[in-house]
């Protein structure tokens, strides 16, 4: 093949129509090539931002509203449990179960009587805790982290039993478990009777004046 | 001086509109008339045509001037042409086969440049491509095999071809 014959069949080539495209199809291009590089307008522009910074604030919202519904109905859940998760674990432990409306009445989730004026005890040198003081965080709804605490494993609770029991067969009386401080004088009436009930623990804690 | 062709996509890429006007009226003839030849139909040229500027619009933000923008150019008219090819159910192996069929010219040339147009549309398509690109976009046969994603040997191979058997028409 020589560059000359090429050189022939290229200037021969160039004789034959010319054809273009139409102008319509010109138009047709360069408006695709204009509208690609145009500045988009506004509402183009933020279209997609503004969508995107909605659902975000749509979101945010919805789990706060979420999180504050769930914060308002748990402690009156708790609250209602809880005073009924009391009387059964108390009863066992500190003794026979009362039979009668006014045995039942006996149960202590409440003072009896009015706590004594602390004048009386000067002796103590720390401050005892009203009664009411102590039996309150039993009624009052549960801080989350005790939850837990207040549903003992039954071996827990057998094992309780278990000491109660035992204490009672030896000294005729429950043991004192607690300081000195927290078993300040309620004038409690019996052995069984219940004057304080502390959720310091794991386990509920039953505690009788000396 | 005048601007060049990259100077212009780069331009166009950043968002000068009446760059590509400027590029557009250099190559549209030329990318016309491969295609026509190419496609054989002015309607499907015409789509074919279309496609090809709208993916190199599409496509202005990844251009690099690492080659001729003509290279480039005809890279996405040759990928284009292969997909209606293949739209077709046309084989691509046959392109290189200088026995593959031949399309018969639609009616008997009379002169030398009916019988010229005839013979360049009975080349089997490679050929027929090599030589179009040559022609038209005025590419070197290193930039023929850039473009068509060939070898140069092949794409030597095929010029040299379609240039001897439009020569004996010529010579006639």
């Amino acid at each position: 093949m020589s560059e000359r014959d090429d050189g022939l069949v290229e200037r021969r080539y160039r004789e034959l129509r010319r054809e273009v495209p139409s102008a319509a199809l010109d138009l047709k291009v360069l408006g695709a090539a204009r509208a690609a590089v145009a500045p988009r307008s506004f509402a183009r522009r933020w279209a997609a931002p503004l969508s995107a910074a909605a659902v975000l604030v749509l979101a945010v919202g919805v789990t706060m509203q979420v999180q504050r519904e769930e914060a308002r109905r748990a402690p009156v859940q708790e609250g209602e449990a809880a005073p009924a998760r009391m009387k059964k674990e108390v009863a066992p432990a500190a003794g026979p179960a009362p039979t009668t409306p006014a045995e039942a009445q006996e149960i202590p989730f409440a003072p009896r009587r009015p706590a004594e004026p602390v004048a009386a005890v000067p002796e103590q040198k720390t401050a005892a805790p009203p009664a009411a003081a102590n039996i309150a965080p039993a009624m009052a709804p549960i801080p989350a982290p005790a939850r837990g605490a207040l549903a003992p494993p039954a071996a827990d609770l057998a094992r309780a039993q278990r000491e109660a029991s035992d204490a009672v067969s030896r000294f005729g009386t429950m043991p004192s478990a607690a300081p000195p401080a927290a078993s300040a004088p309620t004038g409690a009436s019996g052995p069984f009777s219940i004057d304080q009930v502390t959720t310091t623990g794991p386990q509920v804690r039953l505690v009788t004046p000396p | 001086m005048p601007v060049t062709d990259e100077e212009l996509m780069l331009a166009y890429a950043r968002g000068d509109a009446a760059a590509f006007e400027t590029l557009y009226g250099r190559h549209k003839g030329p990318l016309y008339r491969f295609v026509l030849r190419s496609a054989k139909t002015a309607a499907i040229a015409e789509e074919l045509f279309q496609e090809i500027w709208i993916r190199a619009i599409e496509a202005r933000g990844r251009y690099a001037p690492t080659a001729k923008f003509t290279t480039w150019l005809y890279t996405i008219a040759h990928n284009r042409l292969v997909d209606h090819w293949r739209a077709r159910g046309l084989a691509l192996v046959s392109l290189d086969d200088e026995d593959a069929a031949v399309a018969e010219p639609a009616a008997p040339p009379d002169a030398e440049l009916d019988r010229l147009a005839a013979a360049i549309a009975g080349l089997p398509p490679a050929q027929r491509e090599a030589f179009l690109l040559r022609v038209e976009a005025g590419l070197t046969v290193p930039e023929i095999a850039a473009a068509t994603g060939s070898d140069e040997e092949a794409a030597k191979s095929r010029l040299r071809y379609a240039m001897n058997k439009l020569r004996e028409v010529v010579d006639e």
